[in-house]
């Protein structure tokens, strides 16, 4: 198996063969992550290849300190991000701050979802809670990142998560039950 | 389990945590073009601005060259007329090619010579001048009679020895009036006509000799693969004649066992004398004898609170996860210690985390792993 690191290397010097293995060893993953972003997967093909042709140019920023997934995975959401904020001006309006209580199923609920009704569902949502969610609830960034980011308050962060939240599980009540999905 | 229920977060989490789907082809295709592209842009660039140039030129050309002829007497069109046919077989598309050629055979020597002196028109260089650029051969004709000239190509038709004499003239009338540009002009202007003539003619009976042979065998290629080291893969192609690949197999399906990532690369030839090119990646993985989670769930619950490595027989090992800003926040040498999911003490925040694992087997051998960890609520 060839590291990593040989990879980055070969990748730094042009050779196209590296430059192929890099890609096909994360290409898929990273559209896993990527598809997460947008509403189709056209778009986040396009948001993957911008990701790598940006991989690709800053190889050798790459120091070799921590995770190379990591960095790779940072910059498609970073790529997803700049789509996200050139696409949208204005979304978000009501600043509402409620209390951030746990939603969750009741005890009879089905919870074996499988993940492409998942993923639909979660693309479905509107740009501004997909975008919220995603980083909160997967990525694992704090309220204060994604303000940041994503140039709002925390509080509007923090009302938007719930909302995507409470939407996404309207969802998949309606879902478990077999009716129509297109609910908003 | 702590509870009956999930939260809506957990649930996508876990579903999320390893998922991924292939892109399609075309996505490679165009980073690769991107990556190409810088190079490739200039040359073609600079390029075309040649090709434009020498085109619009020969369309200047063309054009000076039609309304002189449509005002020349009728001799004039007469001779101009066997020149066609003498550059029509003698001048290749590619005007340097007809310059090397040119200088070997005789009777295209002449052309040669329409050629510097359109050079010489635009540079309004004395004929002098140009008598030293040329040739031994080129020099001698040029500077002698028209007589000598026709003697020295006796297998020239007679036609073509018209319009030598009739270039000889020009040469004559340049080297007695430098300052009288038509002359040379329009030799050129017969050369670059023709120029422009042969090229469409050629074009045309290439594409339809391409239309023609459009084979519509399909060709299957094998899927790119990935095995562990010392495992066998196959690779087969359907659909050709032949087969030639970079291994020096010709079988359509061979059978391989590379020790390292290859990229495998073969030559089809179909029914139809076609050739079709392929090439499959074998990637290989050193299939580890370490297991390495993927997710845990530090909730104290007792299952799957510790994020740890499971292995036999290492020799030496260290473990280190990162967070998503790529900094450490947990560092082993112990196999047996795993990562409770604390920063500093303080439950760290649920999400995606990322590890790097180097170890030594009892081979001693060396083991470099990497992968990411989705810590669960």
């Amino acid at each position: 198996m060839i590291s990593d690191e040989e990879i980055i290397k070969g990748c730094i010097n042009g050779d196209k063969k590296f430059q192929h293995l890099l890609y096909e060893k994360y290409a898929s993953s990273m559209l896993g992550v990527c598809i997460r972003y947008f509403k189709d997967t056209e778009e986040a093909e396009d948001a993957l290849q911008e990701g790598f042709i940006k991989v690709f140019k800053n190889l050798k920023k790459f120091r070799f300190e921590g995770s190379f997934e990591g960095w790779i995975r940072r910059i498609m959401i970073n790529t997803a991000l700049n789509y996200y904020r050139s696409n949208l001006k204005h979304y978000f309006h009501s600043d509402i701050t409620e209390n951030e209580n746990k939603i969750v199923f009741d005890k009879d609920f089905n919870q074996d979802f499988y993940v492409e009704d998942l993923l639909k569902i979660v693309r479905d949502l509107p740009p501004g809670y997909r975008m919220i969610f995603n980083l909160f609830e997967i990525e694992g960034y704090s309220h204060k990142e994604i303000a940041a980011q994503m140039k709002i308050s925390k509080n509007t962060s923090k009302s938007q998560l719930l909302k995507a939240r409470k939407l996404l599980q309207k969802k998949l009540t309606l879902l478990s039950k077999h009716e129509n999905v297109e609910v908003r | 389990m702590k509870n009956n229920y999930k939260d809506i977060g957990d649930i996508y989490r876990e579903a999320f945590k390893d998922y991924s789907k292939k892109p399609s082809a075309k996505t490679w295709e165009n980073i690769e073009a991107k990556l190409t592209k810088p190079v490739s842009v200039t040359s073609g660039l600079l390029k075309n601005n040649y090709f434009i140039a020498f085109s619009s030129m020969l369309i200047v050309a063309v054009i000076v060259f039609i309304v002189l002829r449509n005002t020349n007497s009728i001799e004039e069109l007469n001779i101009a007329d066997p020149i066609e046919n003498v550059s029509v077989i003698a001048s290749p598309e590619n005007e340097e090619m007809a310059a090397a050629v040119a200088v070997e055979v005789e009777q295209e020597l002449t052309e040669s010579k329409t050629k510097r002196k359109t050079i010489e028109a635009e540079k309004i260089i004395p004929p002098a001048e140009q008598k030293d650029d040329v040739e031994v051969n080129l020099k001698s004709e040029q500077s002698e009679s028209q007589q000598e000239l026709s003697q020295s190509t006796p297998e020239i038709s007679t036609d073509k020895t018209e319009q030598i004499s009739s270039e000889s003239d020009i040469v004559n009338n340049d080297a007695l009036n430098a300052a009288e540009k038509n002359i040379p002009n329009k030799s050129t202007t017969t050369e670059t006509g023709i120029l422009e003539q042969e090229k469409p003619v050629e074009e045309t009976e290439k594409t339809e000799d391409i239309i023609e042979d459009v084979p519509i065998i399909p060709i299957e290629f094998p899927l790119d693969q990935k095995i562990c080291r010392g495992e066998k893969a196959n690779l087969e192609v359907k659909g050709g004649i032949t087969y030639k690949w970079n291994n020096g197999e010709e079988g359509s399906l061979i059978s391989i066992n590379p020790l390292v990532t290859t990229i495998y690369a073969v030559t089809v030839t179909d029914a139809g004398q076609n050739l079709h090119y392929g090439s499959i990646m074998v990637e290989v993985y050193e299939c580890s004898p370490l297991f390495v989670p993927d997710a845990f769930t530090p909730d104290g619950d007792g299952l799957n609170d510790v994020f740890i490595a499971k292995g036999t027989d290492i020799i030496e090992f260290d473990l280190r996860v990162h967070s998503r800003t790529g900094k450490m926040i947990f560092e082993t040498n112990n196999i047996n210690i795993g990562w409770d999911g604390r920063i500093d003490g303080k439950m760290a925040q649920p999400g995606v985390y990322f590890y790097t694992i180097r170890f030594v087997d009892s081979l001693k051998k060396v083991h470099n792993l990497n992968g990411h960890l989705t810590l669960l609520r």
